[in-house]
């Protein structure tokens, strides 16, 4: 939990605060042309809450724990450290896979509630700094249109994420052969699974929760 | 070099313990806030009935006298052909026995509010009666009304084709007057002489009256001397008098004439 949740908290703040920063800077350079750049907190929170918190979560956390796992794992296995630890009865899936998956199927969605509120909170900078937005005007508009659904929804995608992330990873390390080769294909292969399966499977809780 | 290591495990844990605990307190601040219902005020709940909400939604506001006072809290769709609405208000209003419930637009782009009208009458609401909307009023709606009302006086009515009959009758007088037809358009026109016949005609009237304005000639003495108006009017006086008196004598005149004649 130390690993994927506090050493994680530094990329992510700074991916979070600037996605919405970017997000708030991008949707309010447009709404001005109508004046209705007050509107911005509703925009960047309902997308942060429903999509880009746990998506960006998701992704990072592939990129950085995944591939660590997946690495890990590989290495384990083609120094035949699986063979000893089953020569010992020891389970690998359970001593190996086990604490990473609970740890991440906890970890993720505190992580993704996390980056939301960093990015509202970079979107609301950028409100006040550079689109002349008062901070209250930000935070009630913000809290207008976004529902607990929102919340709790976002927060089951990230739970599924981070289950998806350490399953893909686990898998494609216990895969690993060829020695120090196969470890750096199982860690590549590892990141770009993860990273497709989160977008598909994204798509389909947004289809089945929204439609 | 154990106990170093424990101390910093310990640390980990603490600080993971930590981290979570604060971020499942923001969630739990955060779905308070997200669900709108603020623990730390009272809340109010009432009930109104419509017959349509017209697309009011959860978290609607509801206002009293344009101020918010609370927002809506569920929509649900009764057997009776009905919706009940349930709001959450900050504070309790002066409900009067004719107050009103009734759902407006937000803004030009959209979005509905609640309003309650508290009403004027002294009697107060009784409670437990039941509270119903009125039916909202759809701006759009009325405003297709009005344009298709606007349709048929115009082509059913044949409002239209009399303006076009009107249009097209300007069209012929805009285009005799261009071309020079007719009295105006012979003045609108560069025709200097009917403009100079027009000023020396007024001119002779304007000296014609100057005339009798100063009492010369007939005319100006009639009009100006009274003792020759008198006069005239003995003398038709008189003259109308001779009339009659021959009138009455010529029967005689003739028959006396006859006579003498025959012998």
């Amino acid at each position: 939990m130390f690993t994927c949740g506090i050493k994680s908290l530094g990329v992510i703040t700074v991916v979070a605060l600037f996605s919405g920063m970017i997000m708030a800077l991008q949707t309010g350079i447009e709404m001005m042309r109508f004046h209705l750049e007050e509107n911005i907190g509703t925009a960047v929170m309902v997308s942060m809450l429903r999509e880009m918190g746990p998506f960006m979560t998701g992704l990072i956390l592939a990129a950085s724990v995944g591939s660590a796992i997946a690495a890990q794992v590989g290495t384990m296995v083609v120094s035949e450290e699986i063979s000893a630890l089953e020569t010992m009865s020891i389970d690998p899936v359970r001593f190996l896979v086990m604490p990473r998956l609970i740890a991440m199927a906890i970890m993720t969605p505190i992580l993704s509630f996390y980056t939301c509120v960093t990015g509202v909170i970079g979107g609301g900078i950028v409100g006040v700094t550079q689109l002349g937005v008062p901070w209250w005007t930000y935070f009630d508009n913000s809290t207008l249109f976004a529902t607990t659904k929102d919340l709790y929804v976002g927060l089951f995608k990230a739970f599924l994420f981070g289950i998806i992330i350490v399953i893909v990873a686990c898998h494609e390390g216990f895969s690993a052969s060829q020695g120090a080769v196969g470890v750096g294909i199982a860690t590549r292969r590892s990141v770009i699974a993860s990273f497709l399966a989160i977008l598909i499977v994204g798509y389909f809780v947004t289809k089945i929760c929204y439609i | 070099m154990k106990k170093d290591w424990r101390l910093k495990e310990l640390t980990v844990e603490v600080v993971v313990g930590v981290f979570v605990m604060l971020v499942l307190l923001g969630l739990g601040i955060f779905t308070i806030v997200l669900s709108g219902n603020n623990i730390l005020r009272p809340h109010y709940s009432y009930d109104v009935y419509f017959q349509d909400i017209m697309g009011l939604r959860e978290k609607d506001d509801v206002v009293v006298r344009g101020m918010k006072i609370g927002q809506i809290k569920s929509l649900r769709l009764e057997k009776n052909n009905s919706v009940h609405v349930t709001m959450n208000l900050d504070r309790r209003p002066a409900l009067k026995d004719d107050c009103r419930f009734f759902i407006t637009s937000k803004s030009p782009l959209g979005g509905r509010q609640m309003n309650i009208d508290e009403g004027a009458n002294a009697i107060p609401w009784p409670e437990g009666k039941r509270l119903i909307g009125d039916k909202p009023v759809d701006i759009l709606a009325e405003a297709s009304e009005i344009i298709k009302d606007i349709r048929e006086a115009f082509i059913d009515d044949g409002i239209l084709d009399d303006m076009k009959s009107g249009a097209s009758d300007m069209c012929d007088i805009a285009e005799r007057l261009n071309s020079g037809k007719g009295m105006f358009g012979k003045l609108l026109s560069e025709d200097e002489q009917l403009y100079d016949d027009m000023v020396a005609s007024v001119n002779s009237l304007k000296n014609l009256t100057a005339k009798i304005e100063s009492g010369e000639g007939s005319i100006g003495r009639l009009v100006q001397d009274e003792d020759l108006y008198n006069e005239i009017k003995g003398l038709i006086v008189e003259a109308r008098a001779s009339v009659d008196d021959l009138r009455e004598t010529s029967p005689i005149v003739t028959f006396t004439s006859i006579f003498f004649g025959a012998f």
